[in-house]
């Protein structure tokens, strides 16, 4: 990093932060404030949408994945495209005419006070606990790679987030996430482009395909069903539905995305836009990393990514284990590369038998070479017992801190912080909608005028942000809590979603039948959490249809009378 | 309330489910693709 980096960096992020407060600077109504007074247009939904779910750890992580694992990540977002068309015809229509400022507001017109309460405690629970991961997770890599305190990156993200987020609301929070997003989209293609053209000068663009096939790397869709498998085409398609039908759907950190469109058609454009290049966003993201594997196939990986964790163990017992290891890893790397070099040629020949024989000698030589990774990560977690010896997030970065131009290293930080930027600022604006509205403004002081409800809004905004300012320092002593976090998402969509499903499509439930299907389901929910080793991605599943289940019991129970509000359905 | 007229017809189709056919067969289009690529390879 040297003075045009830094300047990069602070320049891009504070011209998108400034331009985004100054533009939307003194929003005065509920209406201004929290819903843009719906000016978006369905490209601006659109972006708003990409870049909310795109945290800095989808572009760090995604690469890292695709290096390590190959592509098959890509088939968890099959369910995605279905889910916007499921929520273009159900949700968006009944959000927009019944005006609301919060998908859980929606709940009152169709049940009552109580069960929208519920779904809004849930809501906050789950995302006010993860907008402190969303601000922890990149700070703990930033900090690690510029050798700062974590928590130095921590308030540098908290506080420019909250400044623009507390001046101009939900339309600062869009009108940034769009540039943010072009940034973003411009450097991710740079590096790649970048790593492509420090190949080997007769491999094409075509070849670094083929090499990535021949290797195994282009692992894209497997059709097998296996619940124990993480990736597969019908856990994306089923299981990516269901995940994806509750966070664009009954999410407020994505509701009120396209809450802000100018109409419903924008909304629904917007949405589908979303539909549309998710998946196609996620291939370029993906393949990046594969790039950057066949960038690596030609010059020297580290042994390990995670260069200041490398570093560190430098000054520890095990130095003198891992430099024995690195030599060896040195000579691995001589052969691997006089392979992958013979691999390029068969490919560009045609020759099958070649390209067999030195497949096979490219796979025995991986797989010495990660024997020779994990002995190191051994040796690491030997003399430095807590230390995180995981790689995977590290790939991407230290390939940019190493390879990359002055310049274009800042511009590559500018994405990190930007993806982490737009991501808390949706979450800190949903965060204070809800606690503003279905909480405050319902349940606290119903009578006040707007301009007070805007002050809290603003003061609200400022409470979580610092929330999760404080909830990102005191993360790194507590690992259990993290794990505890990155799970909290699955203990509460599905129940979540569950509630909203028997508002949307089943008329015959009604509202205590479904507060206590509510109840029970996340109930449920965490009795199998802390008793059974059921994995955390089906509780999504099981959450929704024990709501559903429980509800229409107790609905039958009840009869079919009384408190029916059955014209808010779909 | 009824939704205004402009928004019962957006740009390009003339149906709404003009949209959804073309979102679904996009991602149809590309499980093929992708499908393709990985058993060729395979």
């Amino acid at each position: 990093m040297n003075t045009f980096d830094w300047s990069v960096l602070f320049g891009t992020l504070l011209l998108i932060v400034a331009y985004g407060a100054w533009k939307t600077r003194g929003a005065k109504s509920m209406q201004g404030y929290l819903l843009g007074n719906n000016t978006l247009p369905w490209w601006g939904v659109g972006l708003s949408i990409m870049a909310t779910q795109a945290s800095a750890i989808t572009f760090l992580s995604t690469t890292g994945q695709a290096y390590e694992d190959g592509m098959r990540f890509l088939q968890f977002y099959f369910g995605l495209p279905l889910a916007m068309i499921i929520l273009s015809i159900t949700a968006v229509p009944l959000y927009h005419k019944l005006k609301v400022y919060t998908a859980y507001e929606y709940l009152e017109s169709r049940f009552d006070r109580k069960t929208r309460s519920l779904a809004a405690f849930y809501f906050l629970m789950l995302r006010g606990l993860s907008v402190g991961i969303t601000i922890y997770a990149p700070s703990l890599i930033l900090s690690t790679i510029l050798g700062w305190s974590i928590n130095v990156t921590t308030v540098m993200i908290g506080t420019l987030v909250m400044a623009y987020t507390v001046s101009g609301g939900t339309k600062a929070v869009s009108i940034t996430q769009k540039y943010q997003l072009t940034i973003i989209m411009a450097g991710m293609i740079t590096a790649g482009g970048i790593a492509f053209s420090m190949l080997p000068d007769d491999m094409s663009f075509g070849d670094t395909f083929r090499y990535a096939g021949e290797v195994g790397k282009l692992n894209l869709i497997n059709l097998s069903f296996n619940l124990s498998d993480r990736y597969n085409i019908w856990s994306g398609l089923i299981g990516g539905l269901f995940l994806f039908l509750s966070y664009f759907g009954a999410d407020q950190s994505q509701v009120g995305r396209y809450l802000g469109g100018a109409s419903i058609t924008e909304s629904r454009l917007g949405l589908l836009f979303n539909g549309l290049l998710k998946i196609p966003m996620q291939f370029i993201i993906l393949y990046i990393g594969i790039l950057i594997f066949v960038f690596y196939q030609f010059h020297q990986a580290p042994l390990l990514h995670n260069q200041p964790l490398m570093s560190k163990a430098m000054e520890t017992p095990a130095q003198t284990e891992i430099s024995r290891l690195s030599g060896e890893y040195d000579e691995v790397f001589q052969l691997r590369k006089a392979k992958a070099e013979t691999l390029v040629t068969a490919i560009q020949a045609g020759d099958r038998a070649g390209i067999e024989q030195a497949r096979e000698g490219l796979k025995t030589i991986q797989g010495k070479e990660a024997e020779l990774r994990a002995q190191t990560k051994g040796a690491i977690s030997e003399a430095m017992p807590g230390e995180n010896t995981m790689d995977k997030d590290y790939v991407f970065i230290n390939f940019v801190m190493t390879y990359l131009p002055h310049g274009l290293i800042g511009l590559l930080l500018a994405v990190v912080f930007s993806a982490a930027m737009s991501s808390t600022a949706s979450e800190l604006n949903a965060l204070a909608s809800t606690s503003a509205v279905d909480i405050y403004k319902r349940s606290i002081k119903p009578n006040e005028s707007d301009d007070h409800y805007v002050k809290a809004s603003r003061w609200l905004t400022v409470g979580w942000a610092v929330f999760g300012m404080v909830f990102a320092s005191v993360a790194d002593q507590a690992e259990n809590l993290i794990q505890f976090v990155n799970i909290v998402g699955s203990l509460f969509y599905g129940t979540i979603l569950g509630i909203f499903l028997s508002a949307f499509y089943i008329k015959y439930l009604k509202s205590t039948a479904v507060f206590i299907g509510g109840i029970v389901g996340e109930a449920i929910i965490l009795y199998l959490y802390f008793n059974t080793d059921v994995a955390f991605l089906l509780y999504n599943i099981i959450g929704c249809v024990a709501v559903i289940v429980v509800a229409f019991l107790v609905q039958f129970m009840q009869g079919a009378g009384g408190e029916h509000r059955g014209e808010a359905t779909v | 309330m009824s939704e205004p007229a402009s928004d019962q017809k957006p740009p390009v189709f003339g149906h709404w489910r003009g949209w959804y056919w073309l979102v679904f067969l996009v991602m149809a289009a590309q499980l093929i693709i992708y499908l393709l690529i990985t058993q060729s390879f395979a």
